[in-house]
């Protein structure tokens, strides 16, 4: 008896899950895009002799059922619950660490990116002879080492900041690192769930800039603080952990009167009067709420502003960090050399700037070279 | 196409499992055909018309040495055939070897550079059209007449592009009229589930630890470097064995009753029983069509050592188109010869863990020529083995649970455990549960576009 109880369960088992998701497969209509994961999907490929012979129809294919796999997502997040229950946490790419954060591995050393990258900046700083600074970032992993998973690889910002120190020569490095760690002491500066530091980390890098200006910042009650919740950035989408808790995302106005224009190559420039694009509140990850998102050149007037034209080289840290400044600055302008092909330097010119900031987080640092068009 | 994709398991295997419970007796070899050669047109869609020459070819000569006159005219049109499928496989898989090889030769040195994509499978289904050559020139089997269910044989996708190595002997019954019982489909769930995940779950990751440590051997430091090592050998082992049970799964569901190919190999206790628990369907093979007509241990000890050397030559070969591969086998051969001649006796008086111990290392240590295709790679590797030195633990502890989950599963323990408690009352449904956990998390590895490599595509 037991022995046909045995049989009808295995052979059910395997049959409803391969009917469950072969069905599933073709009746589930394809997406085209994931907003977990920021990517478009594979669609069902086109089949022709030519893609056949030369192999693409099947890689096509197999990377059609993954992306179109039903209940994706699901699946994804079991299998990285399933490497952290293997004790995998750190042969990962995304650690699960401590309270819910979700923390990159810290990046390779190819052992020139960085170099490069700050030899690329001290040029540019010397050729526009203004007064220049450079923000680095820390790692999320080094500003939250004791949230850290054992066994997880180092965090070598101190040997990189050293190296900074020692190399730039026309910039003055402006050093974060402490005050981070000391402000994360009373609120939080890093998402659970995102790589780039919360509105109270960039509050404090800014306070820490104005030092360096002797400036004196505004008090946070001087701001008027809207929370949201429910923001999942990019940590979250592609580690997969879809258990893991959404993050709140502050947004600290000071009620600045501001223009702001927004440039893309080949693209119409527009104008808005914010710095806040509440729309992205709508999306999963919110942090574009912030100056739009990436974009070529952005440029924050403020009229009432006391201090001169500002010229900001940034990644995506800056995002949330140029709102502050911009009570500070009559004329903030954004580059992101991920996307902005022409010279920097004439464009300083042409406008008028007298201070150079750039912010980069250290992954940036490590990793992107873009800064190689700088000129 | 891959047991372990997504496309055979979204597409391929429910459409072959539904049509062949549908279709009458008569007509499911003609669609297992269909089937099969559709398998193997989705990854080869040119090399497939090399494989029906094949069976066209194999499938003639088995009439015709039947049918054939006297000794001479069998041997001549044995030999005949037999050339013909070693010079499919020494053109498609060995040609580069030998050009590359002859240009160190000045005479050759302008021979051209050839690049010939090697047909996955040709290894597995060019030894089991010469199995059948061979034994119905011997008379051990008659030859088949029914082109169907022959091309079928050696078509047949479940053993189709990474064995075991089936022979038509075993299964010409079941060609012609098998039975397809639910309880035998049960059995096949139950294998095919657990190869999978052998595959999907423990090799997959195991393979991901060794690339770490096989990237750089010379700076993760002596410890890693061993388990780097074990990794590997557990990957490999995982990886085979679980693509053979996902075959004896397959075979059950259609009805076919494959040989068991892996039997816990790692619990050896000397070289000759490894080889004896590894790969089974490969080494009963060249002893069945090699060994044994080449005297095998008939004709005196000196030329029972030269035979052995000669089969683990070809045995290694057959693992790939590299002379670590031929180093590799040579290296075994010379072991099972010193067994043979006074190790193997001296093992059975000293304490059996001296036999694990010994069979582990020399097994480990084998891999490793077995990965590298440089030798001095392979030894630089060793040497760092055995040069003390300190790992970062960073590197190692992320995987050291996988590592050791692998040597639990390499272990008959589970099986062992089975055994005790499969009678129980709550056992079925413990085992389907079991089942559909691992199949979810098999899915989900294969979906989270994770490391999930080939690895024969050089046999």
């Amino acid at each position: 008896m037991s022995e046909k109880i045995r049989a009808y369960l295995l052979t059910a088992v395997f049959v409803l899950f391969l009917a469950a998701i072969s069905i599933a497969f073709f009746v589930i209509k394809d997406s085209d895009y994931s907003e977990t994961e920021k990517r478009y999907l594979q669609q069902s490929p086109a089949f022709s002799a030519e893609s056949v012979l030369s192999g693409d129809f099947t890689s096509e294919l197999e990377e059609y059922a993954q992306d179109q796999f039903p209940a994706r997502n699901f699946f994804k997040g079991l299998s990285a619950y399933f490497d952290l229950l293997c004790g995998r946490n750190c042969a990962e790419d995304i650690y699960f660490a401590k309270e819910g954060y979700l923390i990159n591995a810290p990046d390779e050393d190819d052992g020139e990116t960085f170099e490069k990258n700050l030899s690329r900046f001290d040029n540019f700083a010397e050729s526009l002879g203004i007064e220049s600074k450079l923000v680095i970032i820390p790692s999320t992993g080094y500003i939250l080492n004791s949230y850290l998973p054992a066994f997880h690889a180092e965090y070598e910002d101190d040997k990189y900041f050293a190296e900074a120190e020692e190399t730039l020569k026309n910039i003055t490095l402006i050093d974060t690192r402490d005050a981070l760690k000391d402000a994360n002491e009373e609120k939080a500066v890093c998402y659970k769930t995102d790589h780039h530091l919360t509105s109270w980390g960039n509050y404090t890098v800014y306070k820490k800039i104005l030092e360096e200006l002797l400036l004196e910042a505004p008090e946070p009650e001087d701001y008027t603080i809207e929370t949201y919740s429910g923001f999942y950035g990019t940590t979250y989408s592609s580690s997969g952990y879809f258990l893991a808790k959404g993050d709140d995302i502050e947004i600290w106005d000071k009620g600045l009167d501001v223009s702001v224009t927004i440039s893309d190559a080949g693209a119409e420039e527009e104008t808005y009067d914010t710095m806040f694009f509440k729309d992205h509140l709508d999306e999963l990850d919110k942090y574009p709420v912030f100056l739009d998102g990436n974009h070529s050149v952005v440029k924050i007037e403020n009229s009432a502003a006391k201090g001169g034209k500002l010229l900001i080289l940034r990644d995506s840290y800056a995002h949330c960090l140029a709102p502050f400044l911009a009570e500070n600055y009559s004329e903030i302008y954004l580059i992101d050399m991920r996307y902005y092909r022409s010279s920097v330097s004439q464009f300083a010119e042409e406008n008028g700037v007298d201070s150079l900031l750039i912010v980069y987080g250290l992954d940036s640092m490590l990793t992107d070279n873009n800064a190689a068009w700088l000129e | 196409m891959v047991f372990s994709s997504l496309p055979f398991l979204l597409f391929f295997l429910p459409v072959v499992l539904l049509i062949d419970r549908l279709l009458p007796a008569k007509a499911k070899n003609v669609f297992l055909l269909i089937a099969n050669l559709f398998f193997y047109a989705y990854g080869e869609p040119v090399y497939v018309l090399l494989m029906l020459g094949s069976i066209v070819v194999n499938f003639a000569a088995g009439i015709l040495i039947e049918k054939a006159h006297g000794k001479g005219e069998k041997k001549a049109l044995l030999i005949v055939t037999l050339v013909l499928n070693l010079g499919a496989l020494g053109v498609f898989k060995y040609t580069s070897l030998i050009f590359d090889t002859l240009r160190h030769i000045p005479l050759f040195a302008s021979l051209p550079g050839v690049e010939i994509a090697l047909p996955i499978g040709i290894s597995f289904y060019t030894f089991q059209a010469m199995s059948y050559i061979i034994d119905v020139y011997r008379g051990s089997v008659a030859a088949s007449g029914n082109f169907v269910n022959f091309a079928a044989y050696i078509s047949l996708f479940p053993q189709l592009i990474a064995g075991p190595i089936v022979r038509y002997s075993d299964v010409y019954a079941e060609l012609e009229n098998r039975r397809e019982t639910l309880s035998d489909f049960a059995i096949g769930v139950r294998w095919f589930v657990i190869g999978l995940a052998k595959k999907v779950l423990l090799a997959n990751q195991l393979g991901r630890f060794w690339d770490i440590v096989s990237s750089d051997p010379a700076s993760v430091g002596a410890p890693t470097l061993w388990l780097g090592a074990c990794a590997y050998a557990l990957q490999i082992y995982f990886d085979f064995c679980g693509y053979s049970e996902m075959a004896q799964g397959l075979g059950k569901m259609l009805g076919f009753n494959f040989c068991v190919n892996f039997n816990y190999p790692y619990i050896s206790k000397s070289v000759s029983e490894f080889w004896r628990r590894w790969h089974i369907s490969l080494s009963s093979w060249f002893r069945d069509y090699v060994y044994i007509p080449l005297g095998g241990n008939r004709r005196g000890i000196k030329r029972q050592c030269v035979n052995l050397l000669i089969v683990w030559a070809l045995t290694g070969l057959w693992h790939g188109a590299s002379w670590n591969f031929l180093l590799w086998g040579v290296y075994y051969g010379i072991l099972i010869v010193l067994e043979k001649l006074f190790l193997g006796k001296l093992l059975q008086k000293l304490p059996a863990a001296i036999g694990h111990i010994y069979t582990l290392l020399a097994v480990l240590l084998g891999f490793v020529f077995f990965a590298n295709e440089n030798a001095s790679d392979a030894l630089f590797y060793i040497s760092k083995m055995f040069t003390p030195s300190q790992s970062a633990a960073n590197t190692v502890l992320p995987w050291v649970l996988t590592i050791l989950l692998g040597v639990l599963c390499a272990l008959p323990l589970g099986k062992r455990l089975w055994e005790r408690i499969k009678d129980m009352r709550f056992m079925p449904y413990l085992e389907a549960a079991l089942v559909l956990i691992l199949l979810l998390l098999s899915a989900a590895q294969l979906v989270s576009d994770s490391y999930n490599p080939f690895l024969y595509f050089r046999f």
